[in-house]
């Protein structure tokens, strides 16, 4: 007797758990343009729990296919917006320890960069961090400049941002030297404050006798650089006089009493004319200088 | 007063050469004045 083997009961049905195959490696024609998504960016901390982790984005269409199967199709909002998010509300906890992890946000670095001094610990404090890491947004806070000559010394020497605009230091040099030992700013923008209001305090060290053209005349500040000041410190260099070219000018003049050599009325033309072009030069140059501290 | 220091020495410099007995070259009183900082 021929036995009929038996069949069993799920026989050409669909296998419960389908093995995905690749069918063919081509893409269908007319399947649009192929869409390359990263996969979501997710900030981990150590101590973050697995439940108050950001939840993956989900797909809104299912229409579209990606070129590999394990990103989502599309993504909802900005994966910079829900960071910035996130940023925003460890304010609400900043005892949650995973905020440390965002202040590296293109957000957070944005507005760190273009804050004061006195904003930069309070943006640090909305990160839930001690203080703000990054060099570059590092900035102590506003310190108190001793007045003096200490003052204008500590407050060039920490200075790796440049001089004010308006120039309020009186000093030697036209623009502080950047210190490379002091990588954090701490240039103090109170400019009504500077402590170097005269050219005696910033230099002590320079003789300043009582007809010093070094002293800093009243209604006006010091002079900022070292043009400036050379050119207006004296009226005889005002005028040019002490130039080089006056010096066979003074030696003519004084030539007759102290060399015995007459000066005769040739002599005297050509001194005339020797110093008329001296004048024309020295004018010319009073007007290239710079009259005015503000640059 | 330092740049008037610096021509009244500039000039009688000049006169005391001009009153030794064996000047030395010109060259040498030229070269004098162009060392000096700023005539040159």
């Amino acid at each position: 007797m021929l036995r009929v083997p038996e069949i069993p009961a799920h026989a050409g049905a669909p296998s419960a758990t389908p093995i995905a195959t690749r069918i063919s490696s081509k893409r269908p024609l007319g399947a649009g343009p192929v869409r390359s998504i990263r996969p979501p960016f997710q900030i981990e901390s150590p101590g973050q729990d697995q439940r108050e982790r950001k939840p993956d984005p989900q797909p809104t269409t299912v229409a579209e296919s990606t070129q590999f199967g394990r990103s989502s199709p599309c993504i909802t909002g900005s994966m910079i917006w829900s960071t910035a998010k996130e940023t925003t509300r460890s304010d609400q906890r900043p005892e949650d320890p995973a905020a440390a992890s965002f202040p590296r946000t293109r957000r957070g670095l944005h507005r760190a960069d273009h804050t004061t001094n006195g904003q930069v610990p309070c943006l640090a404090r909305c990160y839930g961090c001690a203080r703000v890491s990054d060099a570059s947004v590092q900035r102590s806070p506003q310190r108190a400049i001793p007045r003096g000559a200490l003052g204008a010394a500590a407050a060039f020497s920490t200075s790796s941002s440049g001089p004010p605009r308006s120039c309020p230091a009186a000093c030697w040099h036209a623009a502080p030297r950047r210190s490379a030992s002091s990588p954090s700013a701490s240039f103090s923008p109170a400019a009504s404050s500077w402590p170097c209001r005269s050219t005696a305090d910033a230099h002590p060290a320079r003789p300043q006798g009582p007809g010093s053209a070094l002293r800093a005349w009243p209604g006006r500040k010091t002079p900022c650089t070292r043009h400036d000041l050379r050119s207006a410190a004296t009226p005889l260099r005002r005028n040019g006089v002490d130039h080089p070219s006056t010096n066979p000018l003074i030696l003519a003049l004084l030539a007759p009493s102290l060399l015995g050599e007459p000066l005769t009325r040739r002599k005297l033309i050509g001194l005339v004319l020797g110093f008329s072009g001296v004048v024309l030069a020295m004018h010319a140059r009073a007007g290239s200088r710079p009259r005015d501290c503000k640059t | 007063m330092l740049a008037l220091a610096g021509v009244i020495a500039f000039v009688f410099s000049n006169i005391a050469y001009k009153r030794m007995s064996e000047r030395p070259h010109p060259l040498v009183l030229n070269a004098g004045s162009c060392s000096a900082p700023g005539s040159c």
